[in-house]
């Protein structure tokens, strides 16, 4: 943006002040109004930036931060929400639970032989069988 | 965006969620000061070019943003919304109407900085024609914010979507009110004597 150096084709400068006026200051406040302009935009483009740059870091830093460790603690098996309350509340490999989807068989286990979650061609030569509870299909599998 | 690809997808993941809540912010302060370059609204201490130059420079600063939250989107591996989706709308097979708006807003803003920068070529009747698409283009992306964002239970992150609807509405209402008042728009300010013999 040079606003001093160059002109642009189509824009017509404000009339220079005349020289003469220099001693009495009648060509100032021209001059002076469109640098305190020029100057305004500068600090405002600079800070902008840098409040930018600050903001993404700041916000993404958070994000990171608050994010829950993926692997629930052993034990535990993740439960899909209920019907209706299924948004996803983050990364899908990072964030917790997502609803039950068809698109993204995940299988949890905390040990205990229950899984949780879209499981498809769950037949083997045990016996195993799926059913829905809570918006959210069950695996099992008989040992 | 090197670092958050270096720190895996997780790190991608979180770039896009803080690149995209700034670039609402950013979005809502180029349209605010979009609407006060047009009602010739100002600070007192600031000549109008400034405040439209600002008006431009933070759109471009927009477009950078655009592209980091966009690529680090379309580079996270975990979830597949295609490079086809960053231009088509409601092709991504990940939750289609959520990217979906975000697309077609990517498309309205994308129309509206091609014709400004190509504005001397068109003509100031199309140019502001394609102008107004900006007025929807803000729409979809905020509803792009609410549906695909995740982060709205964080109260700092509803305050921020909130404030930005807020400044975008009161920015429109001012500036319907002075369409309704039907009034020319201010007169220039006058910083002083005009130089002599310039009549």
């Amino acid at each position: 943006m040079n606003f001093d150096e160059q002109d642009r084709p189509g824009w017509v400068r404000l009339p220079p002040a005349d020289p003469a006026d220099e001693d009495t200051g009648a060509g100032r406040p021209y001059r002076a109004s469109r640098a305190d302009g020029v100057r305004h935009l500068r600090r405002a483009s600079n800070w902008t930036a840098a409040a930018l740059v600050a903001g993404v870091a700041a916000a993404s830093g958070y994000f990171a931060h608050q994010t829950p460790p993926a692997a629930p603690a052993a034990g535990q098996a993740v439960q899909a929400p209920p019907a209706g309350q299924g948004q996803v509340t983050g990364h899908p490999a990072v964030a917790g639970p997502r609803p039950a989807s068809g698109s993204a068989p995940v299988v949890t286990s905390g040990g205990s032989g229950v899984a949780v979650g879209p499981v498809t061609g769950a037949a083997g030569n045990t016996a195993s069988g799926t059913r829905a509870a809570g918006g959210a299909t069950i695996a099992w599998r008989d040992s | 965006m090197i670092m958050a690809a270096a720190a895996g997808s997780a790190g991608l993941w979180y770039l896009s969620r803080g690149s995209g809540l700034v670039l609402l912010m950013l979005f809502s302060a180029v349209v605010v000061l979009g609407v006060a370059t047009r009602t010739g609204s100002a600070p007192s201490r600031w000549p109008r070019f400034a405040v439209a130059e600002l008006h431009r420079t933070l759109s471009l600063f927009a477009v950078a943003l655009l592209l980091l939250h966009v690529l680090t989107a379309i580079l996270d591996p975990f979830v597949t919304i295609g490079w086809a989706a960053t231009v088509l709308p409601f092709v991504s097979p990940y939750r289609t109407l959520a990217i979906g708006l975000g697309t077609l807003a990517v498309d309205l803003a994308g129309a509206v900085l091609v014709t400004s920068l190509a504005r001397r070529r068109l003509g100031q009747r199309a140019w502001r024609a394609v102008h107004w698409l900006a007025y929807l283009a803000w729409p979809a992306a905020f509803l792009h914010a609410l549906t695909a964002g995740s982060d709205l239970g964080v109260w700092w992150v509803a305050l921020v979507e909130t404030g930005s609807a807020v400044a975008v509405a009161a920015a429109v209402l001012a500036r319907l009110a002075g369409r309704a008042r039907g009034g020319p728009r201010p007169p220039r300010p006058v910083p002083g004597p005009a130089p002599a013999g310039t009549s």
